[in-house]
This record gives C-alpha cells, sequence and structure tokens, in this order.
C-alpha cells in the first residue's frame, strides 16, 4: 500500500510540475501491472487499487470522475489475460515491456477520448505519453524481470 | 455478499467498471464533484508545494528568459528603425529647400517641348497659388522668363532665349535702359542701345522699372561681346545668369495677398 501512495504521489507531483508542458506517465499504471506479472498474483486488490487510483487521479486532475478508474481496470485486466496465457517460459522483461507500453496507450487514448479530443490530438498526446512513460516502463519491466529470474 | 468473497476475479473487474462507469454519469458537470475536487486539491496543497515551487521557479526563468529574447529582439529592431530614420532626416535636411524671399513661389518644371526648346516651359504652379501672367521667373536668382499663360494649377513660362518675348532692362553701371530679346537659339541679345555708349563686357543687367508686373532690379546676366550692328539695332550679347539649358525647378515672382482673378 505504501508503494502505491508513494506511486500516485509521484506521479501527482510530475503532474503539477509538468502540467501543459508534457503528459505525465501513469506510474501507478505500472505499479499495479508488476503486481500483477509475478507467479500467482493477487489480482482482486489490484483492480479495487486501480479503481481508487483512477478515482482519486481523476477528483484531482479531470472534471469528472470514472475515466481513469476504468481505464486503469481494464487495461490491468488485459495485460493480466495476456501475461497468464503466455506460457511461462516465455514471460519475460521485454514482454512486459511491451505490454506496458501498450496499456499506457490504451489509457492515454482512452482518457483523451473522455475528454473528446480530436483523434489527431489523441494519437499525438497518446504517443507522447507512451515516450515520457519509456523510462518509468524499463524500470518496471526490468522490475519484473528481475522477479522472474529470482523466482525460477 | 461481501466484495472480498467474490471468487472470480472478473466479477470484480466486471464491478469495478459498472461503478467507474456510475461515476462517469453522476459525477459528470456535477457541482458535487466540484466542490469534492476543490476539497482534494486543499488537502494535496502542502504535499504538492515543493512541485508548484519548482514549477513556479521553472515558469519565471523561462519568462525571464523569453522577455530577456524579446527585449534583444526589439533592441535590434528600434536599433534599425533608429539608423533607417536617421538616414531619413539626413536626407530631409540635405533636400530642405532654401526659404525663399516673401512672394516667391517654387516651381518645378513639367514640361518643356522639344520643338520650343527656347520658347517655353510648364511649370507646377497656377492661378490657385497667386500666379498671374506677367509675373516674373527666377532660376539661381535670376531672370529666366516671364509667366505666359497660367492655369489653375499651372502656367506656361515664356524663356528669355524666346523671340518673341521683350524684357526691358538697365545696366546697372551705367543705367542705360535697353530691350533683351532671346535669338531663337538659345541665345539672347541686348538691343536698342545708343551706338555712341560703349558697353564693357561683364557689366551686370537687371530688370528695368518699366512693368507692373515685372519687378525692378532682378538679374539677368552680364553683358557680352557686341555684335555686329543690323541696321538701327546695336546688339549686345548677353551672358545669362541661369543656365537654361538644364531648367528643372524655378521661383515665380507673385505679388502677395494678390487674388487670382
Amino acid at each position: 500500500m505504501t508503494a502505491f501512495w508513494a506511486a500516485w504521489i509521484t506521479q501527482d507531483l510530475i503532474q503539477v510540475f509538468g502540467v501543459g508542458l508534457f503528459p505525465v506517465p501513469d506510474l501507478v499504471l505500472f505499479l499495479l501491472l508488476y503486481r500483477l506479472s509475478g507467479e500467482s498474483p493477487d489480482v482482486i486488490p489490484v483492480i479495487w487499487l486501480a479503481v481508487m487510483a483512477g478515482l482519486l487521479w481523476d477528483l484531482r486532475w479531470a472534471s469528472f470522475a470514472g475515466p481513469s478508474s476504468m481505464l486503469f481496470v481494464v487495461a490491468s485486466v488485459i495485460y493480466y489475460l495476456v501475461w497468464i496465457n503466455v506460457p511461462v517460459a516465455g514471460r519475460n522483461t521485454f514482454l512486459a515491456l511491451v505490454l506496458m507500453l501498450m496499456s499506457q496507450l490504451f489509457v492515454s487514448l482512452g482518457r483523451v477520448l473522455f475528454a473528446f479530443g480530436k483523434p489527431q490530438i489523441v494519437v499525438q498526446f497518446g504517443m507522447m505519453q507512451v515516450v515520457l512513460a519509456l523510462p518509468a516502463v524499463v524500470v518496471a519491466a526490468w522490475m519484473v524481470g528481475r522477479n522472474l529470474r529470482a523466482h525460477e | 455478499m461481501r466484495w472480498d468473497r467474490l471468487p472470480n476475479p472478473w466479477i470484480h473487474a466486471a464491478l469495478a467498471v459498472i461503478l467507474s462507469l456510475l461515476f462517469v454519469v453522476f459525477t459528470y458537470g456535477g457541482d458535487a464533484f466540484r466542490r469534492g475536487s476543490l476539497l482534494f486539491s486543499g488537502v494535496l496543497h502542502w504535499v504538492e508545494w515543493p512541485a508548484a515551487t519548482a514549477r513556479r521557479t521553472l515558469s519565471t526563468g523561462l519568462t525571464w528568459f523569453e522577455d530577456q529574447q524579446e527585449l534583444l529582439r526589439v533592441n535590434r529592431m528600434l536599433r534599425l528603425e533608429v539608423l533607417e530614420l536617421r538616414g531619413r532626416a539626413q536626407e530631409s535636411v540635405e533636400n530642405v529647400e532654401p526659404e525663399l524671399p516673401a512672394g516667391l513661389l517654387r516651381a518645378r518644371v513639367t514640361y518643356r517641348p522639344p520643338e520650343r526648346w527656347w520658347e517655353e516651359v510648364r511649370v507646377d504652379r497656377g492661378s490657385l497659388d497667386g500666379v498671374r501672367p506677367g509675373d516674373a521667373v527666377l532660376s539661381d536668382g535670376f531672370l529666366v522668363g516671364r509667366v505666359m499663360k497660367v492655369a489653375s494649377r499651372e502656367c506656361w513660362v515664356e524663356l528669355l532665349t524666346s523671340l518673341s518675348l521683350l524684357v526691358p532692362v538697365v545696366v546697372d553701371a551705367t543705367r542705360d535702359l535697353g530691350v533683351v530679346t532671346g535669338t531663337g537659339a538659345g541665345g539672347v541679345q541686348l538691343l536698342y542701345i545708343p551706338p555712341e555708349r560703349e558697353l564693357e563686357e561683364g557689366m551686370t543687367l537687371s530688370t528695368a522699372l518699366v512693368s507692373e508686373r515685372l519687378q525692378p532690379g532682378i538679374p539677368l546676366g552680364k553683358i557680352g561681346r557686341r555684335d555686329v550692328s543690323r541696321g538701327a539695332l546695336f546688339p549686345y550679347e548677353v551672358l545669362l545668369g541661369a543656365d537654361l539649358s538644364r531648367l528643372y525647378n524655378v521661383s515665380l515672382f507673385v505679388r502677395k495677398g494678390e487674388k487670382s482673378p
């Protein structure tokens, strides 16, 4: 839970610093996805943490609540579905990295669509957020890989 | 049934999505959500303070940098403008026309017919400027002709080199009276000087007091050599003070206070 709050507040601080300048990467989402990448992840708490993280984010940075929580939940579930359907031998750092980037893109596009953005702006914003999220995703994917190696 | 006893995580996921959608529906455009958002922002105020301060500092720095750039740009533009204005001021000072004596109107020659090159010119002053027929026309302070025809905004000037223009003059040194007229080919002659008078080359000529419109004392030029006498005429060559071959600007000697008809 501490890690959850730390990630949420860090994301909030980055947003405060960079609002209007650059889209902030969804660090909480990467934390949730990292939690889902274990051998036998506890999915249900992750789902409700996603709901809480999204609601709080929307409460702080959106004009209505719900979009972020829904996108976080859907992204987490899709990530989990793909992850558990890949053979254990295929689960590695690169897979986690790709899936996390795709999840970030999904959340970015969905969030901007909820704000009734124009398609061109939505794509630009999404791609920019993915690029900016790359360092955080690399770290998260590296942690996933390290956990996987620890269990082997 | 308690939520944590639901066996299947997919049910939790579905419930979470439904709950999120309900939040979307019930908070969209609602005041309660706005109030909650403001309250939450207030709670986070101190947590966010470092980031907000860093943001403000960065913004101030960027603004200062942009202001400096803008100042430099404006400064560069103003320097160029100053240089341009200095150039223009210098040019206008160089082109400033000397103040004319009272009654003198500066005029520009607008047309000089080639077939009557030594006869007449047209200038851009007319009756609206107070010009009347007979007014003296000067160039470089010397008489070059008289106004012949006047329109509202322009007039025709008959030149001293014209055969038909006769101007009474006086020899300044001897007070002898004579008449100056043109040869029609660019030359000017002094006529009607008594044959017993021996005038020397270089004596100056000026207009004589014999006309209402032509002011006396306007210089014309100097006497040149004496020509061969033709009958009762004992002509002298006149060296005009003004250069009639290049006549671009002239001055019209108009009577002040007189209204044109």
